[in-house]
């Protein structure tokens, strides 16, 4: 972490972005009660990638357990080139 | 995976060391308790008070209206003493500017607590807390598959700009109050997780 002299004078603010800055399909998902941080990250991937979504049919996320889930993410993560973060838990 | 909370280092200016933190989710509690009530008790003129661009936000109704959206994230980064050092709000469902057929996390606000910062209180207590929550940001947005950009809105300020260019964000716009827009490409995103050694 760059933290001597790598720094900024860290205030940022942002605009209300217009309707054609966001995708429309997010609203779908906001105010979803996700149990836990792992079925909020799957629902945010879910939702951002539909074309990915379209290779896990009928996952209802509330039926899958743990292992079951990050088996999906793991293979979510394959498809589409992410590579696991070191600095937390992959 | 993204997972809450993940350690950061933060540069303790006094001591002159690194000191171990931490970034996670920001509550509303903690908005209310830890920087609305809290972060502008330093002895500072109003005057430089109400220069700071984030003076008059308030954390708690920010919160508030975002908690329970999946579209929004809310991370504070909490020094070894348990304080909230500096806060951002951001959301995950923006278009990229710079590749339209991509997504990517837009910045909505980003802030060190004023006593972090060398204009206003001398020495200031940590830094490096605006750059651990924006390479969160970024990290997080790699972790969902949208290549690590980030697009922000920087307030006129030529450190900020510097700090954001030499970063590698590209300038998307500027209006008429001279903010900028930055977006952070995915290719630039990835070789700063590389040397961070996230990814």
């Amino acid at each position: 972490m760059p933290s001597r002299d790598d720094d900024f004078v860290p205030v940022s603010s942002g605009r209300q972005l217009t309707a054609d800055d966001v995708r429309a399909d997010m609203d779908a998902v906001n105010g979803l009660d996700a149990k836990s941080d792992l079925d909020l990250h799957l629902v945010r991937m879910l939702t951002l990638h539909p074309n990915v979504k379209v290779r896990f049919r009928s996952q209802d996320l509330s039926r899958l357990d743990d292992a079951t889930k990050q088996a999906l993410l793991a293979d979510m993560n394959r498809l589409l080139g992410i590579r696991p973060l070191r600095s937390t838990s992959g | 995976m993204f997972v809450l909370p993940t350690g950061v280092t933060l540069f303790d200016v006094a001591r002159q060391i690194d000191v171990d933190a931490i970034v996670g989710r920001l509550t509303r509690h903690d908005a209310a308790d830890s920087i609305d009530g809290k972060w502008w008790g330093i002895p500072v003129s109003k005057t430089l008070r109400e220069q700071e661009g984030d003076h008059h936000w308030c954390w708690r109704q920010q919160v508030g209206e975002k908690r329970n959206r999946a579209a929004w994230e809310c991370l504070a980064a909490r020094g070894p003493e348990g304080d909230i050092e500096g806060a951002a709000i951001y959301r995950v469902d923006a278009r990229s500017q710079l590749d339209p057929n991509e997504g990517t996390v837009y910045m909505d606000r980003l802030a060190a607590a004023p006593r972090n910062r060398d204009w206003l209180v001398a020495p200031p207590r940590y830094r490096g807390v605006g750059t651990a929550l924006l390479l969160a940001a970024v990290q997080h947005s790699y972790s969902l598959g949208l290549g690590g950009r980030v697009w922000l809105s920087c307030l006129p300020d030529a450190r900020s700009q510097r700090f954001y260019e030499g970063k590698g964000f590209c300038v998307l716009s500027v209006d008429e109050d001279g903010m900028i827009d930055y977006e952070l490409p995915a290719d630039v995103a990835e070789k700063w997780l590389e040397a961070e050694g996230c990814i």
